[in-house]
């Protein structure tokens, strides 16, 4: 798991690497079961106070996203629950509004955004088809 | 010394509807622009 | 709270109405601060701010001329070998004597403590890179701060204090220093109190933070206390102005038309 720090960026450190994990479980990058690093190691490698980072593991438990499994370790939640979903959807729907946004902006309206959304679906779709069948 | 209280960024949004302004934009700040802050306002008062 | 004596107190460091004038100058002014036990507590503040002055008011190189200082619960001037024993400490200037070699240094430095660990400072040794043999007039800055950090380390203090770890250091070294400070904390449950002006080394390492200016105390809280509590608005007033009406806890603002930015710190409580 690789989770980047940025110190001077005005977001609270804890929600940096909370916003980090969601991304990265959203886009597929950490799978469901995937063991989390101990506070202490990653505290360490990222050269951040411990309480830092028990403060975004605390927060991606209460959002169902992590589970504590007894003194083990902290594991991304295996099955996705209805919460998971919906946090999944929350984030989608904010990338939705700031694409809506900036699209509106560069004068171009819904229709042109939804004909752009879905040539690209189409273009990513075989450039996925390739990376596999190499 | 200042006391600081949570929840208080409802206030701050009451007090702003309250002077007839409309929040654009609202952020949290680096510790590096608190400090600025806190020590020019410091520097300002003398 | 029960008071089982002075070791009990839950404060690490407890400095109440402390004033310190040298000749001309007053370098700092009926100044309290309370360091609780375990955690990253950082002093933030500019040159001649006060931070070395309080910290030497710590260590028992002054004598507090008004208020009172506890480390331990102890006043350091009347107990310093009670008090230095549980300190680790690294000055600004990492002063160590220049004749030496380093594992004269090591032996010399060990003597003093007494639940020094020889294991532990040879793990250090070999991490920061620090050949026994070198002279230490002879260590590179980052070298000589390693030096310096090694044994503030090797007796394994309750508590750690670093003045300006980081001053005038490459990043290589700095990550040690941090890394060393997170390590105190995290397998200890120790406490450090550094001084920096690198706010963004504090804002990482940090639980509570003092800024401390002009030798008083401006402000002092948990960092995400802080950070939660203060906020920058940009309003949008319906008619253009050149002064729009004061927000309560606002700091600063700036603006112009119908345009303005407010800082913000919350509201003040008292």
């Amino acid at each position: 798991m690789q989770i980047h720090i940025n110190a001077q960026d005005g977001v609270p450190i804890y929600l940096q690497i909370v916003n980090q994990i969601r991304y990265q479980l959203a886009s597929a990058r950490l799978k469901p079961g995937q063991e989390l690093p101990p506070i202490r190691t990653l505290a360490q490698s990222l050269l951040i106070n411990p309480n830092t980072v028990a403060r975004a593991y605390k927060e991606l438990e209460q959002a169902g996203i992590v589970e504590k499994r007894r003194t083990v370790g902290t594991y991304i939640t295996a099955r996705r629950s209805p919460l998971a979903r919906r946090e999944r959807r929350r984030i989608l729907v904010e990338r939705i509004d700031q694409l809506l946004a900036e699209a509106r902006q560069m004068d171009f309206d819904l229709r042109d955004v939804v004909r752009l959304l879905n040539v690209r679906h189409k273009v990513l779709r075989k450039s996925n088809r390739k990376e596999v069948g190499q | 010394m200042d006391l600081l209280v949570r929840g208080d960024l409802e206030q701050l949004k009451q007090a702003a509807e309250a002077m007839q302004a409309r929040i654009l934009e609202e952020s949290t700040l680096t510790l590096d622009e608190i400090f600025l802050l806190r020590v020019g306002r410091q520097a300002a008062e003398q | 709270m029960t008071e089982k004596g002075a070791n009990a107190s839950p404060a690490i460091i407890e400095v109440q109405h402390l004033s310190r004038r040298f000749d001309d100058r007053q370098a700092l002014h009926d100044l309290s601060l309370t360091v609780p036990r375990g955690g990253v507590f950082g002093l933030i503040g500019g040159n001649g701010a006060g931070k070395t002055t309080l910290i030497r008011h710590l260590l028992g190189m002054l004598k507090a001329q008004q208020g009172s200082v506890r480390v331990f619960g102890l006043d350091p001037v009347a107990a310093p070998a009670a008090v230095l024993g549980r300190i680790g400490y690294l000055s600004e200037d990492r002063d160590l004597p220049n004749w030496m070699r380093l594992q004269d240094l090591l032996r010399y430095t060990q003597a003093f403590y007494p639940a020094w660990d020889s294991v532990y400072a040879e793990e250090l040794r070999k991490n920061f890179d620090l050949n026994p043999a070198t002279r230490v007039k002879s260590l590179s800055r980052g070298q000589r701060a390693r030096a310096g950090l090694l044994i503030a380390l090797a007796h394994r203090p309750e508590l750690l204090v670093l003045d300006e770890p980081s001053s005038g250091l490459d990043p290589v070294v700095r990550r040690d220093i941090l890394g060393s400070i997170i390590r105190t904390v995290a397998d200890e449950g120790r406490t450090v109190l550094f001084s920096s002006h690198l706010l963004d080394e504090v804002e990482r390492v940090a639980d509570r933070v003092a800024i401390i200016h002009e030798g008083r105390i401006l402000l002092t809280s948990e960092m995400e206390q802080i950070r939660e509590s203060h906020r920058r608005l940009v309003l949008q007033f319906r008619k253009s102005t050149n002064d729009p009406p004061p927000l309560d806890g606002m700091l600063d603002r700036t603006g112009s038309g119908t345009e303005w930015t407010y800082w913000c710190a919350g509201i003040s409580n008292s």
